[in-house]
Parts: C-alpha cells; sequence; structure tokens
C-alpha cells in the first residue's frame, strides 16, 4: 500500500469512477435510441460515438497538465474571472441535476416495471435520492473504492448476455454498414448522450495520486465504457434484430432476462440485483460532482450540508419534471445533447484560454 | 541525591507499603545478615502472586546462614549481595522506587539492606494460572493444539519459542490508572510497518481509563469506527495465528489478563481464513473456502430472498416449487414477515441463551429449543415448514464464518436485510448489499483500507493457492520487507 497516496486515487479508482459515471441507466435503453437511426449496425455508431468522451479526457489531460491541482471550476474562475466563473459553473451545477434527476426517474421506472411494481414513484424516488446522497457525502477516497469495487460486480451485468448467444440468429447483424454511413453516423449523435458525464473527468482529475496519468487512465476508462456500450448494443441487435430492438422500451433487458437459471424462473431478478449497484454507483458520482461544485460555488456551507438541503430539490423536480419514462426520454432528449454542446463549447474554450491566456 | 538516603529502613519499607496502598498481603521479613557485626535488612513480597518457595530458598537460605563475612564495608553492597549470595538468575538492582513498587504488584520480591539506597529486586512471579490448553473457540483439526493463557509472560514466551527472529520486538505498556494492567506490542522490527507501529503504540499510551478487564476494551478504545457491526482488529486465542500474523507485517497486541489476542491492521478476508486452511491440501481448502463465503452471503440474505419470494414475485419461482410452499402456507395465520422474524428471533434467543447456560442445562435447551419449539411451531400453524427450513439453513450457514466477532456482526446484518426486504423487494436486498459496502469501503484499519482486492492477494482471498507460492506478504497491509520467500521449488524441478 502506497501511504502517501492513501488520500487520493488509484489509477484504477480513477479509470473506474469514469465508467461509472459515464456507464449508468444508458446501458439498458441505449440499443433502442442508436438502432432507430443506424438499424443493425447501432454498434457500429457507439463505437464512433467515442470520440466525444475521447476528446474530453484530451481536453482534461491538457488542462491537468497546466494546473494539476485545480479542478475545472477554479480554472473557470481564473479564466473568465470570479462572477462569470461562477455563472458558468452554476450552470454545470444545473447541468448535474438534470443529470441526477433524470436518472433517478429512469431508475425508478425500470424498478418498477420489472421487479418494484407494488411501490409508488414518489417511494422509490425519495429512498434512491436519499441513498445516492448518501454515498456522494464519502470523501474521493472512499468514492473511489466504492466504484472499484462496484466495477467488479457490474462485470456480471456486462457478461451475463454472453449466455444468450446461443439462443440469436447472425442475420440479425447483416449486411454490416448496410444502412450507410450517414445513418451511422446519425446514429453516433443520439449516442452523445449515452456518453454525457464524462466531464466528471474535469472534477476528479486533482484527486488523482499519479498526475501524469490523467490522459492515460481516463482514455482506459472511456475504452472500457464504449466496449461495454458496444458489446451491449452488438448483444441486443444479435438477440432482437433491428426491428423489434426498436419497439421495446429497455431492450437490453431481454437478452440479460433470457439467460437460463436454476431455481429461478428468469434472469431478471439476479440482473435488477447487480445492475442495482451500477446505477447507484452512477447516481453518487453525480451526486459527488454536485458536492463538488456547491462546495466551490458555496464554500460557506459545508457541502454535507448542501447535500441535505438539496435533497427535497431533487426529490420535486424528479417527480414534477417526469411523470413517466416517455416524458423523462423527451426532456432529456433536449436538454442533454445542449449540455454537450455547452461542454463541448465550455471545455474547448478554457482549453484555449489556458493555453493562451494563462500560460 | 536521593531523598531516600537518610531513612532508616523501617522508613523506607513504610514509603513502599504506602505507596503500594498499605495493602494487607503485603509480607515484610526483617532479617539480619552475617555474623559478627550483622547487616539489618528486610525483604518484601506480595502474598500469593510471588512463590514463597523460592523465596525461602534462593534469597532467605543463603541471606541468613551463608553469609559469613562482614558486609559493612563492602562498596556498592546492594550489586555485591545480589551477585554473590542470591542463587536466582533474573534479578536486578534498581534505584527508582516506582519502578520498584511496579515489579513488587507483579509479584517479585524486594530486598532492603540498610543504609544502601539500592533495592534488589528478585524474579519471584508464581501465582496460580491456568495451564496452556487447547483454545475452545478456536478449534482445529490440523495444527498447534496450543492456546493463549491469561499470564501475559506466558503468552509471549509462546510467541518467542515460535519467532526466534532477533528482530522480534515486545514493546511493554502500563494501561489502566487503577488496574495497571501489562500490555504488549509485539511485532517483527523489519517487517511492520513503523508509522502503524508508531500510530498502534500512540493510541496505547493515550488511553486514560480506570481499567483493562479484557483484550476487547483495548479494541474499543484504539479503534475508529465505533458503530459499525465489523470488527476492526482481529482476535484470536492462538499462537500459531498471531505468529502468522506478525509475519505478514502486522502487530500483535498482547493484555495481561487475557487469553485473547489482538491482531491490527485488518481486512476484512482475514475473517474468513482459518488456520485449517493452510494446513489443508489446496483443492480442498479453496473449496471451503469458496464454500464459507457462499454462507455468508446465504447469512445476510436468504431470509430476505424467501420473503421477497413469498411477498412480491412469487413468478419467479418454478411451479414445482411454489406449490408445495404455497401448500404449506395454507392456515398460517402470521404474515411471511412476521413469520420469518419470529423464527430468527427464537433462533438468537436460543444462541444467547445457550451461550453461557452451564452445559447440563444446555442438553434441556436444546431439546426444547430444537425438537419443541422447532416442531410444535409447525404444527401449531404459526410457522410454515419451508420458512423453518429456510432459517435452519441460515443458522447452520452462519455458523461457517470462523470468527467469533464477525460472525456476530453478520447475524445482526440480517435484520435490517430483512426489513429492508419487507418494504422494497429486491431494490431493498440491493440497498442492503449496497450500504454494507459502502459501509466496508469507508472503513480504515489504521489507515489501512478494510476492504481491498489487490492482485497480488487475490491468491488467499477467494482460493487458497499452494503455499510456495506466496512469495510476498499480502500488499493489502503495509510492510517494509514484501518479500517472504524464494521461488525455492524452482531449484529442486527435474529439469
Amino acid at each position: 500500500m502506497d501511504k502517501k497516496a492513501n488520500n487520493l486515487l488509484t489509477n484504477t479508482q480513477f479509470a473506474f469512477i469514469i465508467v461509472g459515471a459515464i456507464a449508468g441507466i444508458a446501458m439498458l435503453s441505449l440499443p433502442r435510441d442508436v438502432v432507430e437511426a443506424a438499424k443493425q449496425d447501432g454498434w457500429i455508431s457507439v463505437a464512433i460515438a467515442s470520440i466525444y468522451p475521447i476528446y474530453i479526457v484530451l481536453l482534461a489531460g491538457y488542462i491537468s497538465k497546466k494546473f494539476p491541482n485545480d479542478n475545472i471550476l477554479a480554472v473557470s474562475k481564473k479564466c473568465f474571472g470570479n462572477m462569470f466563473g461562477s455563472i458558468f459553473n452554476f450552470l454545470y451545477l444545473i447541468q448535474y441535476i438534470i443529470y441526477l434527476t433524470s436518472v433517478t426517474a429512469a431508475f425508478s421506472n425500470i424498478y418498477r416495471t420489472f421487479v418494484v411494481d407494488f411501490m409508488s414513484n414518489i417511494k422509490v424516488i425519495a429512498i434512491v435520492i436519499a441513498i445516492s446522497l448518501y454515498i456522494a457525502s464519502k470523501n474521493i477516497k472512499e468514492i473511489g473504492r466504492i466504484s472499484e469495487i462496484i466495477f467488479y460486480v457490474s462485470i456480471l451485468v456486462v457478461i451475463v448476455p454472453v449466455f444468450s448467444l446461443e439462443k440469436t440468429n447472425i442475420l440479425n447483424i447483416l449486411p454490416v454498414f448496410g444502412t450507410g454511413a450517414k445513418n451511422i453516423l446519425k446514429g453516433s449523435l443520439k449516442t452523445l448522450t449515452a456518453y454525457s458525464n464524462a466531464e466528471i473527468i474535469f472534477l476528479i482529475y486533482p484527486f488523482l495520486g499519479d498526475k501524469k496519468n490523467v490522459r492515460k487512465f481516463g482514455l482506459i476508462g472511456v475504452l472500457i465504457v464504449t466496449f461495454i456500450y458496444t458489446w451491449n448494443v452488438f448483444v441486443t441487435i444479435f438477440y432482437l434484430g433491428p426491428d423489434i430492438t426498436v419497439k421495446r422500451i429497455w431492450p437490453y433487458m431481454t437478452p440479460a432476462g433470457s439467460v437460463p437459471i436454476p431455481i429461478l424462473n428468469n434472469f431478471i431478478f439476479l440482473f435488477m440485483f447487480s445492475w442495482c449497484f451500477v446505477a447507484f454507483r452512477s447516481l453518487a458520482l453525480h451526486g459527488f460532482a454536485i458536492q463538488c461544485i456547491s462546495s466551490s460555488l458555496y464554500s460557506k456551507f459545508s457541502s454535507k450540508k448542501f447535500l441535505i438541503a438539496i435533497y427535497p430539490i431533487l426529490l420535486v423536480i424528479t417527480y414534477y419534471l417526469y411523470p413517466n419514462e416517455i416524458a423523462a426520454r423527451n426532456i432529456t432528449g433536449i436538454m442533454i445533447p445542449i449540455f454537450v454542446i455547452y461542454n463541448l463549447i465550455y471545455a474547448t474554450v478554457i482549453a484555449i484560454l489556458v493555453r493562451f491566456k494563462l500560460s | 541525591m536521593n531523598i531516600l538516603e537518610e531513612k532508616t529502613l523501617q522508613e523506607r519499607i513504610n514509603i513502599i507499603r504506602e505507596g503500594m496502598g498499605n495493602a494487607q498481603n503485603i509480607v515484610v521479613k526483617n532479617i539480619i545478615i552475617g555474623n559478627e557485626e550483622p547487616l539489618e535488612a528486610a525483604i518484601l513480597y506480595v502474598n500469593a502472586l510471588a512463590d514463597k518457595d523460592i523465596i525461602d530458598r534462593d534469597i532467605l537460605a543463603p541471606l541468613m546462614l551463608y553469609v559469613k563475612e562482614d558486609l559493612h564495608n563492602k562498596m556498592d553492597l546492594s550489586s555485591y549481595v545480589c551477585k554473590k549470595y542470591i542463587a536466582m538468575s533474573n534479578t536486578v538492582v534498581e534505584k527508582d522506587i516506582n519502578k520498584v513498587m511496579d515489579a513488587a504488584k507483579r509479584g517479585r520480591t524486594i530486598v532492603f539492606l540498610d543504609n544502601e539506597e539500592d533495592y534488589i529486586v528478585a524474579d519471584t512471579i508464581d501465582g496460580i494460572y491456568r495451564g496452556v490448553e487447547e483454545p475452545q473457540n478456536e478449534s482445529v483439526i490440523r495444527g498447534s493444539k496450543e492456546g493463549f493463557t491469561e499470564n501475559i509472560e506466558t503468552n509471549i514466551s509462546m510467541i518467542r519459542r515460535r519467532v526466534k527472529d532477533e528482530n522480534l520486538k515486545v514493546d511493554i505498556f502500563t494501561v489502566g490508572r487503577r488496574s495497571q494492567t501489562d500490555l504488549a506490542v509485539i511485532y517483527i522490527g523489519d517487517i511492520a510497518d513503523k508509522d502503524i507501529v508508531n500510530n498502534i503504540e500512540k493510541k496505547i499510551k493515550n488511553i486514560d481509563v480506570d481499567m483493562i478487564p479484557a483484550g476487547n476494551y483495548i479494541q474499543q478504545f484504539i479503534e475508529e469506527k465505533v458503530y459499525t457491526v465489523f470488527p476492526q482488529m482481529y482476535t484470536t486465542e492462538r499462537p500459531d495465528v498471531v505468529e502468522a500474523k506478525i509475519m505478514e507485517g502486522r502487530i500483535a497486541i498482547i493484555i495481561e489478563n487475557t487469553p485473547i489476542v489482538i491482531t491490527a491492521p485488518t481486512v476484512i478476508e482475514e475473517f474468513f481464513q482459518t488456520m485449517d486452511d493452510y494446513a489443508q491440501r489446496t483443492t480442498v481448502a479453496t473449496f471451503y473456502r469458496v464454500l464459507r463465503l457462499t454462507a455468508i452471503f446465504i447469512t445476510i440474505t436468504l431470509p430476505s430472498i424467501y420473503l421477497t419470494f413469498l411477498r412480491f414475485n412469487p413468478e419467479l419461482i418454478p411451479i414445482k416449487l411454489y406449490v408445495p410452499i404455497v401448500q404449506s402456507r395454507i392456515g398460517i395465520a402470521l404474515s411471511p414477515f412476521l413469520e420469518i422474524l419470529s423464527m430468527e428471533l427464537i433462533i438468537e434467543f436460543l444462541r444467547e441463551g445457550g451461550l453461557r447456560l452451564p452445559s447440563k442445562i444446555a442438553q434441556t435447551m436444546s431439546v426444547v429449543g430444537g425438537i419443541i419449539i422447532g416442531d410444535t411451531a409447525v404444527k401449531s400453524k404459526i410457522v410454515s415448514p419451508s420458512t423453518v427450513l429456510v432459517i435452519g439453513i441460515t443458522v447452520v450457514a452462519s455458523f461457517l464464518i470462523p470468527n467469533h466477532d464477525m460472525s456476530l456482526g453478520i447475524r445482526i446484518l440480517r435484520f435490517p436485510m430483512l426489513v429492508l426486504a419487507n418494504l422494497m423487494g429486491i431494490l431493498g436486498i440491493g440497498i442492503g448489499w449496497l450500504i454494507i459496502l459502502v459501509e466496508l469501503c469507508s472503513t480504515d484499519s489504521f489507515g489501512v483500507p478494510y476492504l481491498q482486492f489487490k492482485k497480488g492477494d487475490m491468491k488467499d482471498i477467494f482460493v487458497r493457492a499452494p503455499l510456495f507460492e506466496m512469495n510476498n506478504r499480502p500488499e493489502a497491509i503495509p510492510n517494509d520487507n514484501p518479500v517472504r520467500q524464494t521461488d525455492f521449488r524452482e531449484k529442486s524441478r527435474r529439469k
């Protein structure tokens, strides 16, 4: 054990936090969004779309070289001055609030559909947000460890559909590249929403023990996510075919739920059990981002108090903004592309300013 | 200059007597040494802590009978007497009156010589202690049958006998304002991490209490997280376990009057390893280790999963299994939750009750508990047979956890898990496990993460790799010397 780095993240924890922040709820619904545009070549779209998180990681690597101990919030204040910096950071906060609430709503919808139909929406939401903020209130070292352990648990969620492959049909994914480059790229644009939240790297790079490795392990994290997403869209298309994939709200549940296991009638029960760790990890990381941003905006309050104060707000937003799954997707379908564009511009401008103004 | 120098022999004895609280069992014998010009002297010891036979034979007899010379004009008389007349191996000449009093309290005998400012302290510690026996709570099939006793000297000697390395360090402390309990911190100097040793010793020095009646007091005084159910230090009654722990860079704490030795820092997997794992063949040991981990999962989760199936998700059970379960539940008055909870509580009553009962009554208890309650609970339609089966499996599974502290902690977790399952079904079980994981991740044992999966340590967590392959000490425990052994089997491999 490296004692000096005890309060900082290890390289693997850093990579796994990035995996955890990106690969959350979108795993289940992603195939539908992509296949709508790119048909059987959806998995290629997903692989191509990883350009966005890779770009974000490269920017983070660049900024971290210049300011290894300041996260983007501090750098933004240096670039734009205290007032404008704070405004931009506040937009960042709103973005994470939307992420957290939309994921919570999706979590509630999935669980109430498949396993806990006896619970009301508000109950699930209240519990899920409370647990997420509880985990988010831990310090970075503990969040890193939790992300690492849950990554190992989540391997089950990712590899289990292998066992459903015997019932698949190779014709489902043929012809490869048959939909044309235009549709594949259109599919990639739809995937960008699933890759959002790669921006958490801007907040956590100061916590990495070995600052030189921001780019390397950021990229490893992104590659793992890309692999997970590509695999999961591929398996879904392979199992269901493009026509049926678009007709399901959470297509990935079908191959995952079809795995035969003894004693239980279907695998969904076990899948939902292990998947809740993945979802909570992603929620907790959103919560952690909120905590980070809040402590930079309102340094007078302790960030734990802020998390308690924001709890009812998150609860109200989740309950009233996303009454059902379709409404939730419509809203996130509009909001998240805006955030993606905002993040791209924001991070790029900061990187440029760091290059020319602050160096 | 020593303030006692001018005092008479009797005054000096009285000062020590008072310093020791004028206890009734302090024995003082005044003697006269020498023939022609006798020298006044005295011995002092505490009755029942010192061995009178040794005092009579090796201190009094030589001094009273064999001194034929004039001792008055000897330089450094205490040392002279000590060297020439006290026929014992362990004696020291001590000036510090506080150390002298400490020694007397522990069973040593003090020899006072008139007009001498020094004291001769002779090791006559005896007192009756329990002998070395097989540890009852940690028995093994293959392995040493030796267990620690209440005597700290014996316990330290047991470790010394096993570890003859010159770097074995034993630091002695006295803890407890009134009990003045001795405590030894044992580690291997060139393996243990110095920061952790200092941290533990600092915490021990800071303890300011009246008494330390049992070893686990120390554990609770120096651990960081107080309310977690998981023990943050490992406790054992076995010297072989302590030997293995200090060889891995851990620090052992031996406390007087307790047959339990504490080791720290601790990682969670230690609690699921036993000495037998290493004595058995690799494949066999691995099988039982996997079995043990399964048992932990069953202990925490099985009743909750059963409750979830019964209450919320019956569609998940195959029809062939579901029909008998439903049929057996016809006419049962209690809800599944109350049914499981009541059985769990009865089992805990039986266990807690049986723990401290004399063995003769314990038999009645097992008949009443196991046969009468179990059988009649089913016949009187309070619980269904399948519930009894599930609870029975859970209880048996919980016995597979080798460490008592951890076993208690894990058993308690069943109850919140059951409540969560009753409220939220499978989501509740997921949340329960998540909170357990978060708790484990945020627990430290002296700065060492409690739950960690290092690549090199995988040889000894879920499996038990061949012993000759475990060339490095566990990475999880910080140490100054990571290499434990070399690839010695390579040398004898046939080419």
